[in-house]
């Protein structure tokens, strides 16, 4: 069975093709989202989504989110003693949600279409692909997530559609793409984004507004770093929702049983995110200039991703496009659904039978190479494109270079992805070293083909006609061959990670989420938490489901009344 | 029928129907697998995209030319510090920069529109004094006004919507690159606002900002300069003084310093020179080989000596010569004898140039151009043949280093070597004659041993096709590497001074001795020598 998957950086979504439509997989908990959180405990437990989420409260050193800002880098992280690259953070995110769908459909997924942003490097899409091999799923295609979500907009109706611009801006990546509908084909004409700018950054931000205005700030000063941190940032992730609805909030957090607050406004988190919004501009006006495409004749502009629920960005697209933009699509399942729709166009689902969609690639890719100016100096590092950005993908194309030196004995060429003249400021991908024979410079001529494919993937081939001699490169070759031992050791670690039962997932979130409550009170209020978490312990022990269920009940009530009116 | 491309791959028949386009195209997009067919797919989507094109170009007559919204995007852009100066002259501003917002009607127009369309104009008014360039510095009463007004245009853009914006960015980008150094104070204020620096180094940088962008950062550092604690303050402390610089400035400031300054300053931003004293970099640039010692800083200290030299000045007179000897061709008296004649003396001396077993029918086979320019020589009588064939030759061989590649601009090297000794062991003025490749009427009295190593070298030249080159004359101007200097002095036993004045100055004296010395120390240098030098030598 093939699944799509929207692997976010905030919440993660799982989807199928079924009886002619695409459908969400809700998981234990019951829910579409499942937060990309993952925390481990000592002796091996395992916790993902809503639970690892609320233990970040309690046990920040052990939990970790927004690892898919990792993706592509040589980071790792440690929870409780275990070593965990961002792939292998993917993979559990992955594996949860394969459970889900094996818990709601009695088959395990084997294969799975991922979401990523589009504007993704080559590392980044890499690392995606063997995340979804750790998890146990073969990755059947990568698609980008604006392309996605303007599926799932567009296979809505159906109809013919005048280009339209898809704007995601997720928890940490920012993707624009302009996409047109006619004859059942979906065509993306132009990608454009920023991989480091999401929702996450606006907290940030607010945290830096609100820092040094907190009342009783000492008590923030004596916790350690990484607790501090996830303190503020969930502190500002709640603000930051309840500025959605209203014009001032409150950040509150607790820093060891003393309560913390400051009151933020509207205007001043306005003010403080408007250089986040002035880089919102530059991805959309030049995916309009790759396309030739005038704003005003754009027939839609559809929001995608949880960040575009602020009123501060929705505020900032309605000036930029003169009007508002569309808000139909539900922004967090937008991409999961279309994610879906591809899993279903590649395995012949019901009534797709006429829909092809088109994608772009996003970057420029080239290599580096050297000349001589009109003074004999030597320019070094010059990028020379080979596939131009928003070219139509799949595509291959040759550039035929020539050697610089007498008597050259072979020719180095370092891959490169990015915009700018100079290659050290671009993404580099790999690098081919080909043999050449002895001549005189300029007399030997080397072929270079790039071929990318429809998930965004670049291969290498080079040729030296004058000699037969042929280099194939699959990018990050050796990265690759290490990998694939790596797969195995990754699988072989996440797999002897301990998860709780199925049927268990319900108790051990609201066991998080009452610890975390508990966390958050003082005074009368976490006396009270803490009789509702003795009790319903009391009953996890008995082990007899009926009074569990009905200790449950009364825990979830009480937690529901205290935060939807928090007394500080 | 038979369609042509591209209809025959969308399989319709021509049309300006766009429907019925995306129509085949899709079908035809559903019949292939993309990632089996790459190229096909190309093709498709060339196909489609062209059959848009002629559609839109039928649907809107042939009116005007679609340049596809690139502009004029290649004509704008020069390299020498100003922005296309010359093609605005005779023009009034407002051809250049049409008021952003005019391409809607006036009463549409917002309060803040409005006032934007104001502040333009006031812009305007500044940068262009009387409505014309000027390169004055702006008073504080104009920079007052403009940064006002600039300050109306940001806040504009910053509520309009992004075609506003895109507008507005532009024009002022434009305009800025238009007026500059005029516009140099409101510059900042501007990349602040629409960020042009992070456009920089960008491919598809817009030729304003390249333009920009390279003065901002100009302006940045002049500023950072300025601070005593850059490394390179000292250095341009001593630079703006006024005045020579005296033996104590230069123990005071490194010399390293000064010229990695001044080259920073001249490569990246030439208008920063304007703050420098002329007549202070004017001494450190000479000093650069008039000071002793040039060994002592060691390879790594490159300091250029510009070298002005005549190539071929003999090049204009040897023309004239062909063009008489091209006269005497044309008289139809070429009886069977004076052939006979021609062809023995073409062979015999081409045996003497190129050694034993070359003659014209070789020389034709090697290089059919120089054989063409040789045969009205070879027909010249009273034994004037071989020696104006030799003469010319040479010169030729001197000449072929504008052609030449590395290899064989050695050769020559080596030839023009041999030449040089062997006249400096005679008169000086058979020496000069070398050197400005007046070899007519003059016998170099080479040794056997020299006659042969010369035919052997005219050999490779030959092979190499370089002789019948077309031969280009002139003043020739080059820069010598500092390391080459020192070798250079040693060689020949002149003051720094005296060989600094002999190799700029083509009639000094003592100008024969350096540019000797100067060969030999390129022969002997085990650095590469930069390709310009070798071929102005």
């Amino acid at each position: 069975m093939l699944v799509g998957i929207d692997l976010g950086t905030t919440n993660s979504a799982v989807a199928l093709w079924q009886d002619g439509a695409p459908q969400l997989v809700p998981n234990a908990l019951g829910k579409e989202l499942t937060p990309s959180a993952v925390s481990l405990a000592k002796g091996g437990q395992s916790w993902v989504g809503e639970a690892a989420l609320d233990r970040m409260a309690t046990h920040p050193a052990d939990t970790v989110t927004s690892f898919k800002r990792m993706m592509g880098t040589a980071s790792t992280v440690t929870l409780a003693g275990t070593n965990l690259t961002p792939e292998d953070l993917s993979a559990m995110v992955l594996r949860s949600l394969a459970d889900d769908v094996e818990a709601a459909t009695g088959e395990r997924p084997t294969g799975a279409v991922i979401t990523v942003p589009a504007y993704f490097n080559e590392r980044q899409r890499r690392a995606t692909r063997r995340a979804g091999e750790i998890a146990g799923l073969e990755v059947k295609r990568l698609i980008n997530e604006p392309t996605a979500a303007a599926l799932a907009f567009g296979l809505t109706d159906r109809g013919d559609r005048e280009p339209f611009l898809v704007f995601d801006l997720g928890g940490g990546t920012f993707d624009v793409s302009i996409v047109e509908m006619f004859e059942g084909i979906v065509e993306v004409r132009a990608s454009a984004g920023d991989n480091r700018l999401g929702g996450d950054d606006f907290d940030e931000a607010l945290v830096k507004l609100v820092e040094p205005m907190l009342e009783n700030r000492a008590a923030l000063d004596t916790l350690p770093a990484d607790r501090r941190r996830a303190l503020l940032t969930l502190a500002a992730e709640r603000t930051r929702r309840a500025l959605s609805s209203a014009e001032a909030a409150d950040f509150t957090l607790v820093a060891d049983g003393t309560p913390l607050t400051a009151r933020v406004t509207t205007e001043a988190f306005e003010e403080a995110a408007a250089p986040l919004v002035k880089r919102l501009r530059d991805p959309v006006i030049r995916a309009l200039r790759d396309c030739h495409i005038d704003v005003r004749t754009l027939s839609d502009i559809v929001l995608v991703g949880g960040a575009t629920r602020m009123p501060v960005v929705r505020k900032a697209l309605t000036r930029m496009f003169g009007r508002f933009p569309n808000a139909t699509v539900h922004p967090d399942h937008a991409v999961a659904l279309g994610a879906a729709i591809q899993a279903g166009l590649l395995s012949g689902g019901d009534g797709l039978e006429e829909i092809r969609i088109t994608d772009v690639a996003p970057f420029t890719l080239g290599v580096n190479t050297a000349t001589r100016d009109a003074h004999g100096r030597f320019h070094d590092d010059i990028f020379a494109p080979i596939i131009e950005r928003n070219t139509p993908v799949p595509v291959s194309r040759m550039e035929r270079f020539f050697t610089l030196g007498d008597n050259q004995r072979t020719v180095v060429f370092a891959i490169y992805q990015g915009e700018a003249r100079d290659v050290k400021k671009n993404v580099k991908l790999g690098e081919l070293e080909v043999p050449v024979p002895a001549r005189p410079a300029g007399e030997v001529a080397v072929d270079v083909r790039f071929t990318y494919d429809t998930s965004g993937l670049l291969e290498v081939d080079v040729a030296v006609p004058a000699t037969g001699m042929t280099r194939n490169l699959v990018i990050v070759d050796e990265d690759d061959r290490r990998a694939a031992g790596d797969i195995a050791a990754s699988r072989n670690r996440i797999e002897k990670l301990k998860v709780h039962p199925r049927d268990e997932a319900e108790n051990v979130a609201l066991l998080a989420r009452a610890e975390r409550a508990y966390e958050g009170f003082t005074g009368h209020v976490r006396d009270v938490i803490g009789q509702g978490l003795t009790e319903f312990q009391g009953a996890l022990d008995k082990q007899d489901p009926r009074l569990i269920a009905d200790a449950r009940e009364g825990l979830c009530r009480l937690l529901d009344q205290i935060e939807a009116n928090p007394p500080i | 029928m038979s369609r042509a491309f591209p209809w025959n791959r969308l399989g319709i028949d021509a049309t300006s129907d766009t429907a019925a386009i995306r129509k085949a195209y899709a079908d035809a997009l559903r019949a292939i697998n993309v990632d089996e067919d790459i190229a096909g797919f190309a093709e498709l989507r060339r196909a489609r995209d062209e059959a848009l094109w002629l559609a839109a170009r039928s649907q809107q007559g042939e009116d005007e030319g679609d340049n596809f919204g690139l502009g004029d995007l290649d004509d704008d852009w020069d390299d020498d510090g100003d922005y296309d100066e010359d093609a605005w002259s005779d023009d009034s501003p407002a051809t250049y920069h049409p008021d952003p917002l005019e391409s809607r009607p006036a009463p549409e127009l917002t309060q803040s529109q409005l006032r934007a369309q104001t502040a333009w104009q006031t812009l305007l008014g500044v940068l262009y004094p009387d409505g014309a360039q000027s390169d004055d510095a702006v008073t504080f009463a104009e920079l007052d006004a403009g940064r006002t007004a600039l300050d109306v245009l940001i806040a504009r853009a910053d509520e309009a919507d992004l075609a506003e914006h895109d507008a507005l960015d532009d024009a002022l980008a434009e305009l800025f690159a238009r007026t500059w150094p005029r516009s140099a104070p409101f510059v900042e204020q501007a990349n602040a606002a629409f960020r042009w620096l992070e456009e920089a180094g960008a491919l598809e940088e817009r030729p304003a900002l390249m333009f920009l962008n390279q003065r901002l950062k100009g302006m940045r550092f002049h500023e950072k300069v300025q601070q005593p604690d850059h490394p390179l303050h000292k250095a341009w402390a001593e630079l703006v003084r006024p005045g020579r610089a005296g033996v104590f400035d230069r123990l005071r400031v490194k010399r390293l310093e000064v010229h990695k300054l001044l080259e920073g300053v001249r490569t990246r931003y030439p208008e920063l020179e304007t703050y420098l004293d002329a007549e202070r970099v004017a001494s450190w640039d000479k000093g650069a080989v008039l000071e002793g010692n040039p060994g002592g800083f060691g390879p790594a200290v490159v300091r250029w000596v510009l070298i002005a030299v005549l190539v071929g000045a003999a090049l204009a007179r040897l023309g004239a010569s062909l063009s008489g000897a091209n006269d005497d061709q044309d008289t139809p008296a070429a009886d069977a004898a004076a052939e006979a004649l021609r062809v023995a003396q073409g062979d015999m001396a081409m045996a003497d140039i190129f050694g034993a077993g070359t003659d014209m029918a070789a020389v034709r086979a090697a290089d059919p151009a120089l054989a063409d320019e040789l045969a009205p020589l070879a027909g010249l009588s009273g034994g004037n043949a071989g020696p104006a064939m030799t003469s010319f030759i040479r010169l030729k061989a001197l000449a072929s280093a504008s052609a030449a590649d590395a290899g064989n601009l050695a050769v020559r090297l080596d030839l023009k070597s041999l030449w040089m000794q062997a006249a400096q062991r005679q008169l000086d003025a058979v020496c000069r004659k070398v050197m400005t490749g007046n070899f007519v009427g003059l016998d170099l009295a080479l040794t056997d041993k020299e006659r042969d190593r010369e035919r052997a070298l005219l050999r490779q030249l030959l092979d190499a096709k370089l002789l019948g080159q077309e031969a280009k004359g002139g003043e020739y101007r080059y820069a010598i590497p500092g390391w080459l200097v020192g070798d250079t002095i040693k060689r020949s036993g002149l003051s720094d001074d005296t060989l600094t004045a002999a190799l700029t100055d083509p009639e000094h004296p003592d100008r024969c001795k350096a540019e000797g010395a100067l060969i030999e120390a390129i022969r002997a240098s085990s650095q590469p020598v930069p390709e310009d030098v070798l071929k102005g030598v």
